[in-house]
């Protein structure tokens, strides 16, 4: 097993490497001269050459990659356009609240598409089935941007039933303010009693959560009936009803130990695509996460961030896959033999 | 891990009564799942649309550069069945040209992805060796980044417009054709009588044209019809961000985020559009639910 | 004709199984008497193992419609209640199957499915340790398999778990479909041992499919040839395989290869 976790760790560190090595290639597409945009508009020749010396442009291109690598690995992940800060830090600051909110996502899209699933694939080719598969199809196809509009439309403006946008209440922020630890404001909220703040989080999760668990529920749906429909046709399932066991063990006990392993095996992806999508609905719900920084600084044209963010989402891509790995290797004695 | 059934001698009901061959028949996918029929009638449908553009939209040149200043922001009407937008244009209209826009660029962009794509993952499937080895690295770099977010990455740092979107997202979507191809190839060399031709002396040209790219034909059909879907969305959520097309072109994305200010009271500038990405995405996932039912029911090809 | 033979453990009539409108299986009479070897002998799609499954009820699973007579003693199983079925299946009546290896949960240690299927027919926690361990040894394998998982086992192994399971559940008839058929040869030989053995100290009757006539010339005291769905020939083995009357079983028999003899 612990070779298992060390050849994966091995692999998972190359392709950060390969990750970080083409941000820098992407850094490079930018049209124009960056020694020219750093130097601002009215500068003159000598200015631009001495920017260029500075931003290390004239050193061969090997060297540049080099020093960029180098420079990730220290922590220096360049300086935002926009606020004048180290990407990092801000990365640093504004990635909990995402976390938070993508997690909430994905333990609702498990709740939702587990059962769904298993629904699915009991009662498979009659209305449940379809029922399962129709509501699969609709979360996989739906863009969450304007899910997101139309979700407040519905429950906020229509029904007046939740709120449109915000953390939670900014009123509390004089009436019960918040002491902030890990910069969750659900965690934070709980870490501190302070249960105002708590239930208003929550209240205002809903909606995001929603959105942002659509795709995934879509794709686990799916993903848990063909696993499951696959595991009935097998051998040892066979051997299970020969047994004795009724049906619902059949699906309950034995077949849906075997989907947790291709569920677990999504969960990453999962994970970072809804990541990603909080580049696009954070803004909507007005929520300050890295995805409204993203969004800002797509706006602003801030390369320094754009860049930042997307080595960050896609190292916790990678990250996320390994632990998958090894999660998977842990449920199923199989793979660790592979 | 495979995980074929194997109840020897004994098949299910369907496969009994199913005619034998590869290809399961078409009218029993589409009665064991109606969802597909009505994801065709839907594609068909947008594809109507988009061709008879024309004669659909009750004001054609509103899809272009025209401005009607005394009409701005009406709801739902019998004249305008959409309402009108910010700048007065008739907003049905402007939708059903859209219908032109979206299938279009999913189209340029896996026609793209393929041809990258599959040239390399079947030279690295059937070369092996250091060609394997580089390409593969290089296909798992790329992968290592979910879809969107490389293709936003990108198209960031170009300048807005309709072909930007279309090469941003190419160069996320081809990996994922060469990891396909890849595996198919590799397993069709693997095979004894490509070892013969090879050593008969045949040509590796031969070879590749006539055994090895036909078989992998058929994850790729599964692949792009699966991957329709995907990239519409992958493209709107692009032009909501502003990367992508540029007013005054009809873009479904760009409508949304246009009528994003004005949600509140001018439900239907939102609505519409975004009712058309849904719709058109949920007709291409369809379709290729059922296209994947015909061709590749085991699910052993694809990945996703 | 209804009513079974006295001393038939398990007795199969009229038995008529179909997919659809396509039948596959339309047997006659097949009777299993208690503590005898039956071989059941077949080509592929001779409708064996769907005939076996049946048996135990599970051929709807696979979508087949089944009419007629199944009885074990004197009791119906066809159209007998899900539950009632249920207590039979491993109870009573056992299968084993081609692929042993596969047969087994591959996430769960061999132990732990013997645990759960022993509470599942009521035995307590502490006796279906008993059980198991007692079943293993008599199939001679050592007690740490249990620990093992499936993937861990040899096929002999396997098929001698699966065959310890139907000893320690006390099942009266074993369902033995292509048992030997994946195996190698030698392994092939200590399982039909087994077998025989199980057959004299616990009085087993064993209902033996196969597609291999030296296996079944080898371990069956009768052997029934089926073709198409059809018994076309029943009788001691001896005599059936050695000097066979129907068409069809002559031609199987010249099909097998003998061993120091040349066409």
């Amino acid at each position: 097993m612990t070779r298992f976790v060390v050849r994966r760790l091995a692999l998972a560190a190359l392709v950060v490497l390969g990750v970080v090595v083409l941000t820098f290639v992407v850094a490079r597409v930018v049209p124009g001269d960056p020694a020219a945009t750093w130097a601002g508009p009215r500068a003159r020749p000598e200015q631009i050459e001495k920017a260029r010396e500075e931003l290390g442009l004239d050193r061969p291109i090997p060297v540049q990659i080099a020093e960029y690598v180098g420079g990730i690995a220290s922590g220096d992940w360049g300086v935002s356009l926009r606020t004048r800060r180290p990407v990092l830090d801000d990365i640093g600051r504004r990635a909990p609240a995402s976390i938070e909110l993508v997690t909430f996502a994905t333990l609702l899209a498990l709740a939702v598409g587990i059962p769904l699933g298993l629904v699915a694939a009991r009662w498979k080719g009659k209305i449940p089935d379809v029922g399962s598969r129709l509501v699969a199809v609709v979360g996989v196809s739906m863009p969450s941007f304007w899910l997101a509009i139309v979700l407040q439309l519905v429950f906020f403006q229509w029904l007046h039933l939740l709120p449109v946008a915000g953390t939670y209440d900014p009123n509390l922020d004089y009436t019960s303010p918040l002491h902030s630890i890990t910069n969750m404001p659900i965690v934070d909220a709980l870490l501190t009693g302070n249960w105002a703040v708590f239930g208003s989080s929550l209240q205002h999760i809903i909606l995001p959560a929603i959105v942002i668990a659509a795709y995934p529920a879509g794709v686990i749906t799916r993903m848990v009936r063909a696993s499951v429909l696959d595991t009935i046709g097998e051998d040892h399932v066979r051997m299970v009803r020969a047994l004795g066991f009724p049906e619902r063990s059949v699906f309950g006990r034995f077949a849906l130990r075997h989907a947790w392993s291709p569920v677990v095996a999504l969960l990453a992806l999962v994970f970072a695509y809804a990541l990603v999508n909080t580049f696009l609905v954070e803004a909507i719900f007005n929520r300050p996460g890295l995805g409204s920084y993203a969004a800002d600084a797509i706006g602003a044209l801030d390369t320094p961030a754009i860049l930042g963010v997307t080595l960050f989402v896609a190292v916790v891509y990678v990250i996320g896959n390994l632990l998958v790995d090894i999660v998977q290797a842990v449920i199923d004695p199989r793979i660790r033999v592979s | 891990m495979s995980r074929v059934p194997s109840y020897p001698d004994v098949e299910s009901r369907e496969e009994v009564l199913a005619p034998p061959g590869r290809l399961r028949s078409v009218p029993g996918v589409i009665r064991r799942n109606p969802l597909v029929a009505v994801g065709a009638a839907m594609c068909l449908a947008i594809f109507l649309v988009a061709v008879l553009a024309p004669l659909i939209a009750t004001y054609p040149e509103d899809a272009g550069s025209a401005v009607h200043p005394l009409q701005t922001l009406e709801p739902p009407s019998a004249q305008h069945y959409f309402g009108t937008d910010q700048v007065g244009r008739d907003v049905f209209s402007r939708v059903v040209y859209g219908a032109r826009i979206s299938p279009v660029i999913a189209v340029l962009v896996l026609a793209i992805s393929v041809l990258i794509g599959v040239p390399l993952g079947i030279a690295a499937g059937y070369f092996g060796g250091w060609i394997d080895e580089v390409i593969s690295r290089v296909t798992d770099v790329f992968l290592a980044f979910p879809a969107l977010l490389l293709a936003l990455a990108f198209a960031a740092v170009m300048k807005p417009s309709i072909t930007n979107t279309v090469i941003a997202i190419s160069v996320t979507w081809w990996p994922w054709y060469t990891r396909i191809v890849r595996g198919q190839a590799a397993s069709v060399t693997g095979r004894p009588f490509v070892e013969s031709a090879k050593a008969t002396g045949i040509p590796h040209r031969t070879i590749l044209l006539r055994h090895i790219l036909p078989n992998s034909i058929t994850p790729i059909i599964v692949q792009v019809s699966l991957d329709v879907g995907g990239v519409i969305l992958t493209a709107s959520a692009l032009s909501f961000l502003g990367l992508g097309a540029q007013d005054p072109t009809p873009d479904w994305g760009l409508m949304v985020s246009q009528g994003q200010a004005f949600f509140t009271t001018q439900w239907w500038l939102v609505t519409f559009p975004g009712a058309a990405i849904f719709l058109t995405a949920a007709a291409f996932n369809l379709l290729g639910d059922g296209l994947r039912d015909v061709l590749d029911p085991r699910r052993v090809l694809t990945t996703r | 004709m209804t009513g079974t033979m006295t001393g038939a453990k398990l007795s199969l009539q009229d038995l008529r199984i179909a997919f659809g409108p396509r039948r596959v299986v339309d047997l006659d009479r097949l009777e299993l008497a208690t503590g005898e070897i039956l071989g059941l002998a077949g080509e592929s799609g001779s409708g064996k193992s769907i005939t076996a499954l049946a048996v135990l009820g599970l051929a709807s699973t696979l979508g087949a419609r089944v009419e007629g007579s199944v009885r074990l003693d004197d009791e119906e199983l066809v159209g007998a209640a899900e539950s009632r079925l249920r207590e039979i299946r491993g109870s009573r009546i056992s299968m084993i199957f081609q692929s042993p290896v596969s047969s087994l949960d591959p996430l769960l240690q061999v132990g732990e499915l013997f645990e759960r299927t022993l509470r599942l027919h009521g035995v307590r926690k502490r006796e279906a340790s008993e059980r198991a361990s007692n079943a293993f040894r008599e199939v001679l394998l050592s007690v740490d398999l249990l620990q093992r998982y499936p993937h861990e086992l040899s096929g002999g192994q396997a098929q001698r778990i699966a065959i310890a399971m139907a000893l320690a559940l006390r099942s009266e008839v074993l369902l033995a479909d292509e048992p030997t058929s994946a195996l190698d040869v030698t392994v092939q030989a200590e399982i039909l041992d087994l077998l025989r053995r199980v057959r004299e100290e616990r009085g087993m009757s064993v209902l033996f499919i196969s597609h291999d006539l030296a296996v079944i010339a080898e371990l069956c005291d009768r052997v029934a040839v089926m073709q198409l769905g059809r018994i076309v020939e029943e009788g001691p083995t001896a005599r059936v395989l050695g000097e066979p009357e129907d068409e069809y079983t002559k031609r199987l028999v010249a099909a097998v290869p003998k061993i120091g003899v040349q066409a």
